[in-house]
């Protein structure tokens, strides 16, 4: 078996040349430079998989950018609204079944998705506002697919979700 | 006479873009396969290898002189969606800074029924986006931000510049920019550079001209308060001006129009090398009734695309050229503000091309005309759209951009999949030189738009139409290219609410077949090598087992 070289004085060497290029360097460079400036922090990313009949997303939604990515991973058609919830608005899933129910203005939402497709969509949610998702078609027997729990509630930054 | 590259599209499905990683590998493992059976799976992998290393480089030695495929990334959404408030975000312009090439910057202008400003930034060179917040307060006297524009210094200053509106007429009051240092998280105070009644003002920063690079501006000047949709009698000069101190000062207008072309409008930028400022502009030639906003029928005769350069940024505009004199338009314009300029690249070598686009055809097509650089000549204009000619479907609002390389490349409105010619997707086409033959192109939208989308006019020279933007973003970089477009698919006809998304198309090499054949070679010499040392372990284990 070879025994290993000693290396010692020849890495000193190599160390003491780079810190002298480095200082070198270093003084070649302009007095008064600035730090550069963090880059912008990326969206959130909510990924919601809509299947018969629920929508599967993370609990924590924060606030802010978000990116809603969607899949329709079930065997019918399903689209998704989201809307804000006042807070004297009951939790969504009363709010779909009972009734008496207020009317609520969608925020953003997608057209009917095929089983199988994507779809994306931004928004900018508000700390601590309610939010929630439902999918309005109607199944086969009339009864729409919110009403048989493709309803869910969540607070942005929060982690109340319900539905 | 160059070919447009081949277009084979690849499509992921992986939704954030974001490569899909593998999962790690594993040493060896109790519950693994029995040595027989690794030996085995060792054989069947490494063959396995070579043989996929001896197709890469077979499909590399076939494909020399062209290039590998492209990829298109799945579309992002850059703004934030608002139903209710319906906002119609469009007329993107996207800028990279050249001191970090992973902060991108986007500018974009919101039309009715909310007129104003908008910024959005990215610390991922494109692929996620948040908003940025420009200045909180409007300048005195300004009601509204406007038509917005975007550049960077050479030292990475952010410079914002938009046009203040006044009244209920949304008159524009004056122009103002601002700077950022810091990545758009601070802003200076906005400072009025130009004064009322400017219109369609670019910037273009030239970023070899000293530490912060001069700064180009160029714009069209009402002599008169303008009529609503168009303008008052001409002369309304297009001028520009250029500042070397980032913006604090600014020399003397010039005027950039041939003054014998009356009825100018619409400027656009490009900055060539060693100092040269391109303008395009159309020039309506005798269509009085697009450049006084008149009701009336789209016009059936020409206009010119011209294009005027200063040779050293410093003075006249000596240099006009009429790249084309045919141009049909293809509907009534809204004049003011939101007609969209020819669009105008310039690349290293002095090349120019302009896009615009026209329906001497029929129908609407995207029309590309490209110079040859050192005094060449112009080229004639080419059809960017690849859709049979005259077939009743349109192709418009194009974009170009050269990439570092010289490769040109250009994005438009494409609505050649609706029979019905309504629905839009947005189609990209890219050629090795420019001035190529028309190209294959490739659809970058997985879901349509529907025209219909967006503030509709009212004034009699526009009625009915839909404001879809002055301009689509592009931005071409070392090895991928970014498009940005106003998108209508979560939105129904009649709405206003338009989000602006984009895509990233990784790019092939530049040196198409022989770039990707030294990296397939590579891959092809590792496999033999990984077989060769396969087959001598087994067969010293073998020899040990014999022993």
């Amino acid at each position: 078996m070879m025994a290993a070289a000693p290396a010692r004085p020849a890495g000193i060497a190599v160390t003491v040349g780079c810190a002298v290029v480095v200082t070198v360097l270093g003084a070649c460079q302009p007095s008064v430079s600035r730090p550069p400036a963090p880059l912008p922090p990326a969206p959130a990313v909510v990924e919601v998989t809509m299947r018969e009949f629920r929508f599967d997303h993370q609990r924590d939604v924060p606030a802010g950018r978000v990116v809603f990515q969607l899949r329709n991973d079930g065997r019918l058609e399903h689209e998704l609204t989201l809307l804000p919830l006042a807070e004297d608005v009951p939790p969504i899933s009363e709010q779909v079944s009972g009734s008496q129910r207020r009317q609520l203005a969608p925020f953003a939402g997608v057209y009917p998705r095929q089983p199988g497709t994507t779809d994306t969509f931004a928004v900018d949610l508000v700390a601590g506002r309610r939010y929630a998702l439902l999918c309005y078609l109607r199944d086969s027997d009339g009864t729409s697919h919110a009403r048989k729990g493709m309803a869910s509630e969540f607070r942005a930054g929060g982690t109340a979700a319900r539905g | 006479m160059a070919d447009w590259g081949p277009a084979s599209t690849t499509v992921t499905d992986e939704p954030s873009g974001q490569p899909v990683a593998e999962p790690p590998l594993r040493g060896g493992s109790a519950t693994g396969p029995s040595g027989r059976a690794r030996r085995r799976l060792v054989v069947v992998a490494l063959a396995l290898a070579v043989v996929a290393g001896a197709v890469t480089l077979a499909v590399g030695w076939s494909s020399t002189g062209a290039a590998g495929p492209l990829r298109v990334w799945p579309e992002v959404p850059v703004t934030a969606m608002d139903l209710g408030a319906g906002l119609a975000n469009n007329s993107p312009v996207l800028v990279a800074d050249p001191t970090e090439e992973r902060f991108v910057v986007m500018a974009n202008r919101l039309d009715a029924p909310a007129f104003g400003c908008a910024l959005q930034v990215s610390g991922d060179g494109g692929r996620r986006w948040v908003t940025a917040q420009v200045s909180p307060t409007l300048p005195p006297g300004a009601d509204l931000c406007y038509a917005p524009e975007a550049a960077f210094g050479a030292d990475g200053t952010l410079y914002f510049l938009f046009v203040g509106l006044r009244g209920s007429g949304n008159e524009p009051m004056g122009v103002f920019l601002t700077s950022s240092v810091d990545r758009a998280a601070t802003w200076s105070p906005p400072r009025q550079i130009l004064g009322p009644r400017h219109f369609g003002v670019r910037m273009a920063i030239d970023q070899t001209r000293g530490r912060p690079g001069r700064i180009h501006l160029v714009w069209l000047l009402a002599t008169s308060d303008p009529p609503l949709g168009g303008f008052g009698p001409p002369p309304n000069p297009i001028m520009a001006a250029h500042s070397d101190d980032g913006g604090n000062t600014f020399s003397s207008p010039v005027q950039v129009n041939d003054p014998r072309r009356q009825r100018v409008v619409a400027p656009s930028l490009a900055l060539g090398p060693d100092g040269a400022v391109h303008v395009a502009y159309y020039d309506l030639q005798q269509d009085a009734r697009d450049y006084s906003g008149l009701e009336g029928p789209v016009w059936d005769e020409s206009w010119s695309v011209v294009v005027a350069t200063s040779v050293d940024g410093d003075g006249a505009f000596t240099d006009q050229v009429a790249v084309d004199e045919s141009v049909r338009p293809w509907a009534r314009p809204m004049l003011i503000y939101t007609l969209a300029p020819p669009a105008l690249a310039a690349d290293r070598r002095g090349r120019l091309c302009a896009a615009w686009t026209d329906a001497r055809n029929g129908d609407a097509d995207a029309l590309v005309a490209c110079s040859g650089g050192d005094g060449g000549g112009w080229g004639p204009a080419r059809r960017l759209n690849d859709d049979p000619v005259g077939n009743g479907s349109s192709q418009y609002l194009p974009q170009v951009a050269f990439s570092a390389d010289g490769r040109l490349h250009a994005v438009f409105f494409d609505r050649s999949a609706d029979p019905r010619n309504v629905i839009a997707h947005v189609r990209y086409a890219w050629a090795a030189e420019p001035g190529g033959r028309p190209a294959p192109t490739v659809r970058l939208t997985s879901e349509p738009s529907h025209s219909q989308i967006g503030q509709r006019y009212t004034n009699v020279s526009a009625q009915g139409q839909y404001e879809v933007g002055s301009r689509l973003g592009l931005l071409a970089r070392r090895h991928d290219v970014i498009a940005a477009w106003p998108d209508g698919r979560h939105s129904s006809p009649g709405e206003t609410s338009q989000d602006i998304f984009t895509t990233t198309v990784s790019r092939p090499d530049r040196r198409g077949g022989l770039g990707n054949l030294a990296g397939r070679a590579a891959i092809g010499a590792a496999a033999v090598a990984a077989l060769l040392a396969g087959v001598s372990t087994v067969r010293r284990r073998r020899r040990r087992q014999r022993s």
